[in-house]
């Protein structure tokens, strides 16, 4: 990840010395050579034959040896800090928001998992573990200690009302609670939650070529695998990827490499084969069939100008179900041999679709302007029909007692920033200040236009420090459909730092 | 790192890529659009069951019409045909039909219950009706409807099997009402 490249690492230097295979010290102290000082002149006569070293002056002579050897290791040590071995680097990022969003319309539905309210708010903690194990293997573990589940809300009342009447009520309220106490003190405290984002063995032979096994980012776009707060221009992701169009995270392999076709001119690739998506997929898939992707990107860097282009292929085929356990009993309620088995199961599918998703992005750097795009399209084919929820289909205009069927559709989005970084340097002040605004459009599913929406942002990003990032944004979301979710202004500021 | 590629094996190599993620970028048909079994409904953007293959649709597009309908003008619609039932609906021997604020103005015949409309307000005039009805006793003009697996709170409430007006009929089995 490119936004940890400046983060400061620790190394354990992992006793490569002690290993052996620490570089030696080119300039070390040699090992003294016992008959150098009062060795006789090589044209001298002939002396008389001398007398055998005894026992005790050999053993002498070894430690001598032994402890020359042990002051020249010493020396070394400082040398294998920089080997390439190291057995394990730490390090992270966080964030702190503060902003609230502003309806229109005080009644607005989205406001129910927004933050209407003035508040502080975190993302989590994100920290990373790497080691170094040779020159081309390695493994890296990246995981996000959250605040959520605590407090999280996902069901609320609904009234139904015809005219001043209630006809129905449906839902309870449903807030997620994860309090508890310790078993000595009794402290009341709350239990937070624990996202990995990544976790593989890499091995790298050469840089055309790596592969890595195990949970790895979706290698699309610009912002995905540079996703720590501190490097995100905005306060927050551009609105397609908040809505999972194309997936974050994969588990399974991937190989990438990088090629330089010229001395400007540089093409990545990746490959991607995993678990196709589904409501486990993070460690177990659904479905015989696998996903499987394809990434290329080219990147032509020649100061001032940098551009690069690229775009991801992806197929998956999603897929829930449930297991059942069925139980053939005879007449005399023994299991019926005439089944086989009689005490057995089967998986009854109740969600499976083809999904195709198509990604394409770009960045130009001129100078200290920045342009950056990007673009996804997901198609879902279903094989088995989905019956739309009461609410959606509510929104849809379809009457409450109507059974419908999701059709096949469309997920799109996209955005276009723009910024400029403005080097400032005083004899108090060394920042730089990164006005910019962007244009985001996503449209979830085409089968539900209620739900797409438009958001225009602008802001100010500062760096005081390359550890640090002050961010203050504005910005105005403008639903498709108004009668359900008015426009909203959201104002947000954000203190974003890595360690 | 460098390596003495040339540049028409990287174009090739990037087209074959392209060309091998076109046919991924599936694309929504009319053939794909709704499962066999299934029709497309443009109203609603949305697939709905084909219980012959297409020929009720025109029933289903009744029936949506008409849960439409009701769903726009339910409370107006059920309220005027509760409270001024036609003269056909009206049973003098059995009180069936009459005007009531509660069951207490329901006596001296089968009808016993007063029947409300329950989008309305409760202070709102009902209608005398006849709790655990056949069809026959509720006449013509009446449907003997079970409300008992009704969507809405307020149609479970009635008494199970309620002689309903036959205007009203079609809207309560919109709602999950069995009527006869």
């Amino acid at each position: 990840m490119g936004a940890c490249a400046a983060i400061t690492a620790f190394a354990i230097p992992a006793s490569a010395a002690a290993q052996g295979d620490a570089p030696s010290a080119p300039n070390g102290p040699s090992v003294p050579d016992a008959s150098a000082p009062g060795a006789p002149p090589p044209d001298a006569p002939a002396p008389a034959a001398p007398a055998q070293p005894t026992l005790e002056e050999r053993l002498a002579d070894q430690q001598r040896q032994i402890d020359a050897l042990r002051e020249q290791a010493a020396a070394a040590a400082p040398e294998a800090t920089f080997s390439p071995t190291r057995l394990l680097s730490f390090w992270g990022f966080s964030d702190l928001s503060f902003g609230k969003m502003i309806y229109d319309n005080p009644n607005a539905l989205y406001q129910v998992q927004t933050p209407s309210s003035l508040t502080f708010f975190s993302s989590g903690i994100n920290l990373y573990a790497k080691s170094e194990m040779t020159r081309t293997l390695s493994a890296l573990v990246e995981t996000r200690l959250t605040y959520t589940p605590n407090g999280y809300a996902s069901n609320w009342p609904t009234e139904v009302d015809v005219g001043n009447t209630t006809v129905q009520n449906l839902n309870s309220f449903q807030r997620v609670d994860t309090s508890t106490r310790g078993p000595y003190s009794q402290l009341q405290y709350r239990q937070d939650g624990l996202l990995i984002e990544r976790a593989y063995l890499e091995w790298k032979p050469a840089d055309w070529f790596g592969i890595r096994a195990g949970r790895f980012l979706t290698p699309f776009g610009i912002w995905n695998e540079d996703h720590g707060s501190p490097v995100l221009i905005g306060v927050d992701y551009p609105q397609f990827m908040n809505f999972n169009i194309v997936p974050i995270w994969q588990l399974g392999l991937e190989a990438f490499g990088s090629v330089g076709l010229s001395d400007e001119l540089r093409m990545e690739y990746a490959l991607t084969v995993a678990n196709s998506r589904g409501p486990t997929d993070e460690y177990k898939d659904l479905t015989d069939m696998k996903a499987v992707g394809a990434r290329l990107k080219l990147v032509y860097d020649a100061e001032p100008l940098m551009l690069r282009i690229g775009g991801y292929a992806y197929y998956s085929h999603y897929r829930d179900s449930e297991d059942h356990i069925r139980i053939q009993l005879d007449p005399s309620l023994t299991l019926d041999p005439a089944y086989s088995p009689s005490f057995g199961a089967y998986s009854q599918t109740t969600q499976s679709y083809d999904e195709t998703v198509l990604t394409a992005d770009a960045e130009i750097r001129f100078h200290k302007l920045r342009i950056i795009g990007e673009f996804a399209r997901q198609t879902v084919i279903y094989d088995q029909a989905s019956q739309v929820a009461d609410d959606e289909k509510l929104l849809k205009g379809v009457p409450f007692n109507v059974t419908i069927y999701d059709p096949s559709h469309y997920g799109l989005g996209g955005y276009v920033m723009a910024a400029y970084e403005i080097p400032i340097h005083t004899r108090l002040l060394d920042v730089a200040v990164t006005p910019y605004a962007g244009y985001d459009y996503v449209v979830p599913s085409t089968t539900e236009p209620v739900r797409a929406n438009t958001q225009i942002r602008g802001g100010l990003n500062l760096k005081p420090s390359p550890w640090v990032t002050l961010k203050l944004e504005a910005s105005r979301l403008l639903p498709e459909n108004k009668y359900v979710a008015s426009d909203a202004t959201a104002i947000m500021s954000q203190i974003a730092f890595s360690f | 790192m460098a390596l003495p590629l040339h540049w028409g094996l990287v174009m090739r190599f990037a087209i074959t890529l392209v060309a091998a993620a076109l046919p991924l970028a599936g694309c929504v048909t009319s053939a794909n659009r709704c499962l066999s079994g299934y029709r497309y409904a443009p109203q609603y953007d949305a697939c709905l069951q084909d219980t012959d293959g297409g020929g009720e649709d025109a029933a289903i597009d009744a029936a949506i019409d008409a849960a439409t309908d009701a769903a726009i003008d339910a409370s107006d619609a059920r309220v005027e045909a509760a409270t001024t039932p036609s003269s056909d609906a009206s049973d003098a021997s059995a009180g069936l039909g009459r005007a009531c604020q509660s069951s207490a103005d329901c006596t001296g015949g089968r009808a016993t219950y007063c029947l409300k409309d329950p989008t309305q307000s409760p202070t709102d005039p009902g209608i005398c009706s006849i709790p655990q009805c056949t069809a026959s006793e509720c006449t013509s003009a009446y449907g003997c409807c079970d409300c008992s697996a009704a969507l809405i709170t307020g149609l479970k409430a009635w008494p199970d099997g309620v002689c309903v007006p036959a205007a009203d009929v079609t809207t309560v089995e919109q709602f999950g009402c069995k009527c006869q």
